[in-house]
């Protein structure tokens, strides 16, 4: 930075921030250490109380302003989040007290819908279908990801080239995915029933077709947690690394000691997310199971429910029910996450 | 607000640099992401605000086919004639035909079709009145309850006229339902290209304001199917 | 010595590289799927009994007659723009809220962020129709404003911010505003950029869910030059039903940019630890 742009005494702690904003976390940690000698040595030469009352004066009007910027802040998002989700929100719970009939017309019904569903044995075993296939992509899904965002995190021949594949599904077209997994699966000619010498009714045999399902529900999201686990591997310290002095059998150790702790947080994430989409599993059930399938009945999901209900039958009550039922498991299941949290995840 | 980015003294810093192209670039390198957002926001406000204006009416009134591939755009055969049926003069607006919606819900995988969800949602917003399409597709989207029962208040006067050409839904507890008129006829005198199996229905959507302009639509169906 | 923990490290890249080939064969399959049946015939490409793999012979009249009779200049152009208008849109808002929901104390925060959790526990198929309805009803239907819409804010994107901002160190905050930093300052050039990888995470997922959403744009866009591929893609298939050659060939030379965009941005994840000399 050259003389003539020197910037005012106030301005010194951004142009060191400005500075330090490209280089890694260890450089701005240093860069912080000197801000705050560099604030203490000159500001602060009276005594130790003075010097507390300062801070405190500054932190005061820092906690008033919290409040004016908070909100600024989260403004934009939240008139968004309103207006575009939570206005339909509402009205599909409203809609779940009412019988809206087909053509058009609508009446208040009271918990009508509530009793049928909780009566309904299709509701009960599309729950536990959902849950079934939130247990295998969940654990899967994250494990693996977790595992290549680390390997393809060092410096190593060819990452670009395996970060490419490994991004791959999420942009090829759905009808390529719906054929090769119909192939690979299909009983009579399908690849993996040809490797295994074996004649396996992958999607139609109502004991396994669940498990197929969950399986390329694994395959087809690992790409999008890889990514998220390697953008939260770019935030760890790698002096962190330095410091534990890891020789190199020991990378197991390392992984589990210093790079899990500091990922929670990009864990965490991943996990809630990833366990609200498991339970809200839609596209692929309708992706590889037909009508005629015997299967469908123990692999159809909650949603696929839902949707076969809203828009399908022209019972939009009952299917605002269950999306209703949907909403408070979800919600159940993020709060115990929430309180879990405190347990596992590690912030700064 | 006035302190919230330049500061008195940083005004004076400024004020006091020497040549206009030092006091540019001090304000571009300390304050550019500022000026880029106000930029963007400007921008934003303004794409807005020229998009709002320059907006084209509601038609009043919108037509879907379902699985039509012809022509219908304002200078179609189709378009035309109903204008010139209806008067220039009685139409307020543009009348619409889109015919970007392909599905055949005889497959029941279809119902998961994107363009299904689209008719849906335009008979649902009262963005399209009518809804024009071969029997298996009238039947599946009576079922989603999204069309009118013609026995209805509403429409009772283009019920009453064509009596003979409604075709009935049945739903799961046996009641027969009126949700669609037999236009066969009066479609391939339009110019457009006969389904398969020559049939062609009208439905209503349920959620219309008003089905003025689709009551004579359906007319000039009919008016079309007598000519030969 | 030294030479038995060079073969182990030797052992311990090749084993990394075997499990990373396995994966990238697995990954790749419908890749290449689509690839080869661009070259197919119609019958090679729906033939179950026995399945072709190869074509018998390698025709690009599919690439051809996709390439002439779509407008892809116009495609590419509506589809990046939708893509930049997103990204740009779900970035600004998310890392503002996400700051603010990480690091600022206030009242009320709490119960904000539940409904931005809240928002995420609804199945998207319920939000179509309100919003349509929405557009409809300003008469914004057929903009490049409708296509981004329902984009403008990402609940997703809050949450993935918030968590990136407080995994991040404290000191230089407190530093910055002991100095006299006012909370947007702050913001901008201290903890803005160190979220940065995050962002760009953001950035991504933001682009490919932009790319492959074909409800919504099909909903709201009717007219033919508006449209963004997806939806193109989709008229194609539902015009030309099953001519799967064709399809895949469209898809094909739609996804490209695609992976450029990628590839371009996924060199933001290069800094951090894969510079400390490569442990792990």
């Amino acid at each position: 930075m050259s003389d003539n742009k020197k910037k005012p005494d106030t301005k010194a702690v951004e142009v060191k921030a400005a500075e330090a904003k490209d280089v890694q976390t260890k450089k701005v940690e240093e860069k912080a250490a000197e801000i705050i000698q560099a604030t203490e040595t000159q500001t602060v030469k009276p005594a130790a109380a003075e010097d507390k009352e300062f801070k405190k004066k500054k932190s005061t009007t820092w906690e008033r302003n919290q409040r004016k910027w908070g909100w600024a802040f989260i403004l934009p998002t939240m008139i968004g989040i309103i207006v575009l989700n939570l206005w339909p929100i509402v009205q599909t719970i409203y809609q779940s007290f009412c019988k809206v009939g087909s053509f058009g017309d609508s009446s208040f019904a009271g918990f009508a819908n509530y009793k049928k569903m909780f009566a309904d044995p299709e509701v009960w075993q599309s729950l536990l279908n959902t849950f079934k296939y939130a247990i295998i992509e969940v654990p899967f899904s994250i494990a693996i990801a977790l595992i290549l965002a680390v390997f393809l995190n060092r410096k190593m021949h060819g990452r670009t080239i395996y970060r490419a594949i490994f991004f791959l599904p999420m942009v090829v077209a759905p009808a390529a995915v719906a054929m090769v997994w119909r192939w690979l699966y299909n009983s009579q000619f399908g690849l993996l029933n040809h490797i295994l010498g074996a004649k396996i009714e992958w999607i139609s045999n109502p004991k396994i077709a669940w498990i197929s399902v969950a399986i390329i529900g694994v395959w087809s999201i690992i790409g999008y947690n890889m990514v998220l686990f390697l953008a939260g591997l770019q935030e760890i310290p790698k002096d962190y690394y330095e410091a534990a002095d890891i020789d190199g059998a020991s990378g197991v150790r390392a992984f589990f000691k210093i790079t899990l702790p500091l990922l929670s947080p990009t864990v965490f994430f991943v996990l809630v997310t990833r366990v609200i989409g498991a339970l809200q599993v839609f596209d692929l059930v309708y992706m590889v199971m037909d009508i005629s399938n015997p299967a469908l009945k123990k692999t159809e999901s909650i949603v696929y429910l839902f949707y076969q209900y809203s828009f399908q039958n022209g019972n939009k009550g009952y299917g605002s029910a269950i999306v209703v039922l949907l909403l408070a498991v979800i919600m159940v299941l993020t709060v115990f996450q929430m309180i879990g949290q405190k347990k596992w995840v590690h912030y700064n | 607000m006035k302190n919230l980015i330049l500061s008195e003294e940083e005004k004076n810093k400024i004020k006091e640099m020497d040549s206009t192209r030092k006091k540019m670039e001090y304000i571009w390198d300390y304050y550019k992401i500022w000026i880029i957002g106000a930029v963007v926001l400007v921008g934003l406000i303004a794409y807005f605000t020229v998009v709002l204006v320059t907006r084209e009416d509601k038609p009043v009134m919108e037509v879907v086919l379902v699985n039509n591939y012809d022509d219908v755009s304002e200078d179609s055969e189709l378009a035309k004639g109903f204008v010139t049926y209806v008067g220039e003069e009685n139409l307020p607006g543009k009348v619409a035909f889109d015919n970007n919606a392909f599905f055949n819900l005889a497959n029941n995988s279809d119902y998961k079709n994107s363009y299904y969800m689209k008719v849906l949602a335009y008979l649902e917003a009262d963005t399209a009145q009518v809804l024009v399409c071969q029997y298996d597709n009238l039947m599946g989207i009576a079922k989603s309850g999204r069309l009118i029962d013609l026995s209805d208040e509403k429409v009772k006067t283009i019920y009453d006229k064509y009596k003979d050409k409604v075709v009935y839904y049945e739903d799961d507890e046996g009641v027969k339902v009126p949700v669609g008129i037999d236009i066969s006829d009066g479609y391939a005198n339009a110019g457009l290209s006969e389904y398969t199996d020559g049939k062609a229905y009208i439905g209503l959507s349920a959620y219309a304001a008003g089905y003025e302009y689709a009551e004579k639509f359906v007319d000039y169906m009919m008016e079309l199917g007598k000519q030969k | 010595m030294t030479r038995g923990v060079q073969f182990k490290r030797r052992m311990q890249r090749l084993l990394i590289h075997l499990i990373l080939i396995i994966f990238s064969i697995i990954m790749i399959v419908p890749f290449v799927w689509m690839t080869l049946t661009a070259f197919k015939t119609v019958t090679e490409a729906t033939s179950v009994s026995p399945f072709v793999i190869f074509p018998s012979q390698w025709r690009t009249d599919a690439f051809t007659t996709v390439w002439n009779n779509m407008n892809f200049l116009v495609l590419y152009k509506n589809t990046l723009l939708l893509i930049f208008f997103r990204v740009v849109c779900a970035c600004l808002t998310a890392t503002l809220a996400g700051y603010a929901f990480a690091r600022l104390k206030f009242k009320g925060r709490d119960f904000m962020f539940s409904l931005i959790l809240f928002q995420m526990m609804i199945p998207s198929q319920i939000f179509i129709i309100p919003q349509f309805l929405m557009i409809s009803k300003m008469g914004m239907t057929n903009t490049m404003f409708a296509l981004v819409f329902p984009g403008i804010v990402t609940a997703f994107g809050t949450f993935l911010l918030k968590q990136a901002y407080m995994g991040l160190p404290g000191d230089l905050e407190e530093a910055a505003r002991l100095d006299g930093c006012n909370i947007p300052k702050t913001f901008v050039f201290v903890m803005a950029p160190l979220a940065r990888s995050s962002m760009v995470a953001l950035g991504i997922f933001t682009a490919v869910f932009a790319f492959k959403d074909l409800m919504w744009p099909l909903v709201v866009n009717s007219s033919a030059n508006k449209m963004p591929l997806s939806a193109a893609l989709a008229t194609m298939q539902g015009q030309y039903q099953s001519n799967y050659p064709q399809l895949m060939a469209a898809s094909l030379i739609s996804c490209i940019p695609m992976i450029v965009i990628y590839l371009i941005f996924q060199k933001q994840f290069v800094e951090g630890i894969a510079t400390s000399g490569g442990k792990l």
